[in-house]
């Protein structure tokens, strides 16, 4: 009899787990920005939801994705969209270094909107 | 009732006002600091004028001290006094210099009576300015240098140990710490020659003498207490064939001035022995075994004239200096067997050795006086003062305070084994005199000169003809 | 409420502690007096610069009497110093922000190293207020001051850390682990914080002191 409650209590918490974690990815496309280029990265990478900033808010995808030729931002959707395969960790010639580029795009957003979170913990969570 | 009011009648021995006049000189001798102290007890603080001086004088390096101060207690067991006094945390020299100096700046000079009396007690009873506790403070804070000054804001009010004041008034009357006149001094240097000419034929004390190499400075106490010390130093230059003199004017080249903080009688002390170099025309100055001396004319000296330079119209050297060199060049020859067989000593004056660096001088003479040289610890300029510097040996008031201080030059003595102490400085020479006086641990003490005079090779052309 | 404290408060608070720094600076080079101190600092510069180099070679450096007879706490205070500078200037996210506002940046280190140095940082702290409260010698010349600017000095460290490891409310932490660090420069131009800077107008001028009058000129030179 036992052993059966336990079973049962394990089971239930295994279910509700997956329910929990069913449900954040059913509600939300949830990224991280764990981009693998950073080998010794001082804090998490940033939790970055792409449904909260497309579908919700609206952004427009040109927004943050971009390709410049000739100063025109030439990015569709067959376009690469890693950021990382363009912006190294090291600064390269004009291009923005990684991190730059992941703070500029989003703070600098957030910042001009008044929306999102400035903080470091607050896209940073321990 | 008769004598109060009788004393009622008489000038004040308080003032403001350094002495300058043989009458003031002699009631305050007379009164041997009675009546001197209790006038002061009620002498009011000329606080506008405290202000003034403080504003035109305590600038950004003592503000930044008081400041900067991080209350760490580091500089505590630095100081002999604290050490003396069972690790008493009121002799923790930032302590001292906070609860007077620190406080004065604060209150912006707004003090009372008792308040410059604690100060005055602090400054001479507490202190005897020797820097040590300035070369431990990580900050680099120089409370020795601040008593100094605080010593200066005492003096301009009045605030002074009775016989700083008169010592202060015996170089405005005299030029020199004693009541030793020029002809006083001359007449002791001719009689010096007649004492000693029939067993160093050809001896002299050339005084006055325009073009020599060198022009020799001595401590008042010499010609007036020990002219034997006069007659030594002739013995040995006359020895070492130099070409020297002494002035007549300009002979003293003590400062009891600068213990008592009266810096106008400090620049024209010292500008009678510059003017002398310059009227001699002599190439160095040479002066004795005497510390608070060199620092006053060598090393201090020179920015209370107002050379910009720093430096003596001529190179001073203190008597340490000459003998070192005479015995490397070999104009004096000591004779080996001779040397000092017991253990012995050597007592490190703050004044040269901390003060102006001549560490390696003393110990270099004594290579060649000494067979077994004991070092004392610690040694050289993180030597400990000797309890009677910064005028404190000639203060009545503070004899309690500066007999404990002894504790740690006798303790120092004791743990080299050693029972002779070499000591280049009167005021050392006194203090541990005194330390023998009071603790009796069977000591001798000397100065170099009877001991170089001990040992020196006669040469033969100098000596009388009937030994020939 | 973050992009004030963050923003013009941050500037404001970088400008009182410049413009601070070099005001007292200058006031202390001005209050020199070669007559009153009695240092011939321009007539002997070589030689003053000789002392000043050799005091604070032999006091950046624990090679000092007082480190060998007080080593212990010595070890401490040098742990505390160089914890303290280099925990905040090198941080990462401080030279990150700094970076983002006036596009300045210097090299960083670690965040866990960082950690490392707070927490020394803090520990060094307790041990100089437990020194405080219980060495008679220090009692003696503790004030209310001191403890203040003890404070001063620690409050953004133990934010920082709070706030780094985002225990309990996060942003509540950042934001005063902001205002701590901000009252801190504010506060160094104008209190006994100013060893900062003036530690090392202190012992320079000892140093020339020494170098010049005291025992440069003449035997081996001594380091004070």
């Amino acid at each position: 009899m036992k052993k059966n409650r336990i079973a049962l209590y394990i089971a239930i918490a295994g279910l509700a787990s997956l329910f929990i974690i069913g449900a954040a990815y059913a509600q939300d496309e949830i990224t991280l920005l764990k981009s693998d280029s950073f080998i010794d990265r001082e804090r998490p990478g940033a939790v970055f939801s792409h449904t909260l900033h497309a579908d919700k808010a609206g952004i427009d995808c040109l927004a943050c994705h971009h390709i410049y030729k000739n100063g025109e931002n030439v990015w569709d959707d067959s376009a690469e969209t890693e950021c990382a395969e363009c912006h190294k960790v090291e600064s390269a010639g004009k291009m923005m270094p990684l991190m730059k580029a992941f703070h500029t795009n989003c703070k600098g957003c957030h910042e001009k909107e008044n929306k999102g979170p400035l903080t470091c913990g607050e896209c940073h969570p321990k | 009732m008769a004598e109060e009011a009788k004393s009622q009648d008489l000038p004040p021995l308080v003032t403001r006002k350094p002495v300058k006049t043989k009458e003031e000189l002699d009631l305050l001798l007379a009164d041997r600091g009675v009546r001197y102290y209790k006038e002061l007890e009620v002498f009011p603080v000329d606080t506008a004028a405290l202000k003034k001086t403080l504003d035109a004088t305590c600038k950004s390096r003592i503000r930044t001290w008081l400041e900067i101060c991080a209350h760490c207690s580091l500089c505590a067991d630095t100081c002999f006094f604290y050490l003396a006094n069972d690790n008493d945390p009121k002799q923790i020299p930032s302590y001292k210099i906070k609860s007077t100096l620190g406080e004065l700046v604060k209150r912006k000079g707004d003090v009372d009576t008792q308040f410059m009396i604690n100060c005055m007690d602090t400054a001479w009873g507490k202190c005897t300015c020797c820097n040590r506790c300035g070369m431990y403070c990580p900050h680099g804070i120089d409370m020795g240098v601040m008593f100094g000054y605080l010593r200066g804001l005492c003096f301009s009010q009045g605030f002074v140990p009775h016989e700083m004041k008169i010592g202060s008034g015996m170089h405005w009357i005299y030029n020199a710490q004693m009541d030793v006149t020029v002809e006083d001094y001359v007449d002791t240097c001719k009689w010096m020659v007649e004492e000693n000419e029939e067993y160093y034929p050809g001896l002299e004390i050339p005084v006055d003498k325009v073009g020599a190499d060198i022009m020799y400075v001595v401590n008042a106490r010499e010609p007036k207490h020990y002219p034997q010390d006069l007659a030594e130093a002739a013995i040995l230059f006359h020895l070492a064939g130099e070409s020297w003199t002494v002035p007549s004017k300009g002979w003293e080249g003590t400062s009891l001035a600068m213990f008592a903080g009266d810096w106008a009688c400090c620049k024209q002390q010292v500008e009678n022995v510059y003017a002398a170099m310059e009227r001699l025309k002599v190439k160095r100055y040479v002066g004795t075994e005497c510390g608070h001396q060199h620092r006053a004319t060598i090393t201090e000296g020179p920015y209370w004239a107002g050379r910009k330079s720093g430096d003596p119209p001529v190179p001073g050297l203190h008597y340490v200096e000459w003998v070192l060199e005479a015995l490397e060049t070999g104009k004096l020859k000591l004779d080996p067997a001779k040397k000092i067989k017991e253990p012995v000593t050597l007592q490190d004056p703050c004044n040269y050795i901390r003060n102006h660096g001549l560490t390696d001088v003393t110990r270099k003479i004594m290579s060649y006086i000494a067979e077994d040289f004991r070092e004392m610890s610690p040694n050289r300029e993180h030597n400990f003062c000797c309890g009677g510097g910064g005028g404190m040996n000639g203060i009545g008031r503070y004899r309690k305070e500066r007999n404990i201080g002894l504790k740690v030059k006798r303790d120092q003595i004791l743990a080299t084994g050693a029972k002779f102490v070499v000591s280049a400085c009167h005021n050392c020479w006194d203090a541990i005199r005194d330390l023998e006086e009071v603790y009796k641990i069977g000591i001798k003490w000397s100065f170099l000169k009877p001991i170089l005079l001990d040992m020196v090779i006669v040469p033969d052309h100098l000596k009388p003809k009937e030994e020939e | 409420m973050y992009e004030f404290i963050s923003g013009p408060l941050a500037l404001i608070s970088f400008a009182i502690f410049f413009v601070g720094i070099i005001t007292r600076i200058v006031w202390y080079v001005k209050g020199l007096d070669w007559r009153l101190d009695r240092v011939a600092y321009t007539e002997k510069l070589g030689a003053g610069i000789t002392g000043a180099a050799r005091s604070l070679f032999h006091w950046l450096l624990p090679f000092n009497r007082t480190t060998a007879n007080h080593p212990v706490f010595m070890a401490v205070t040098y742990l505390f110093h160089i914890c303290l500078v280099i925990a905040s200037i090198f941080l990462v996210a401080h030279v990150v922000l700094i970076e983002e506002s006036w596009s300045i940046s210097w090299i960083t280190i670690p965040d866990y190293i960082a950690d490392y140095m707070t927490l020394a940082v803090i520990a060094a702290g307790i041990f100089f207020l437990i020194r405080r409260l219980t060495d008679p010698n220090v009692k003696i010349l503790t004030t209310a001051s001191d403890y203040i600017v003890l404070a001063i000095a620690l409050a953004p460290f133990i934010t920082g850390y709070i706030a780094y490891h985002q225990w309990m409310d996060y942003k509540f932490w950042l934001i005063v682990h902001i205002l701590c660090g901000e009252i801190m420069l504010i506060a160094i131009p104008f209190t006994k914080l100013s060893h900062f800077f003036l530690f090392f107008c202190s012992r320079i001028q000892l140093g020339m002191d020494y170098g010049i009058k005291r025992g440069g000129a003449k035997g081996r030179g001594i380091a004070w």
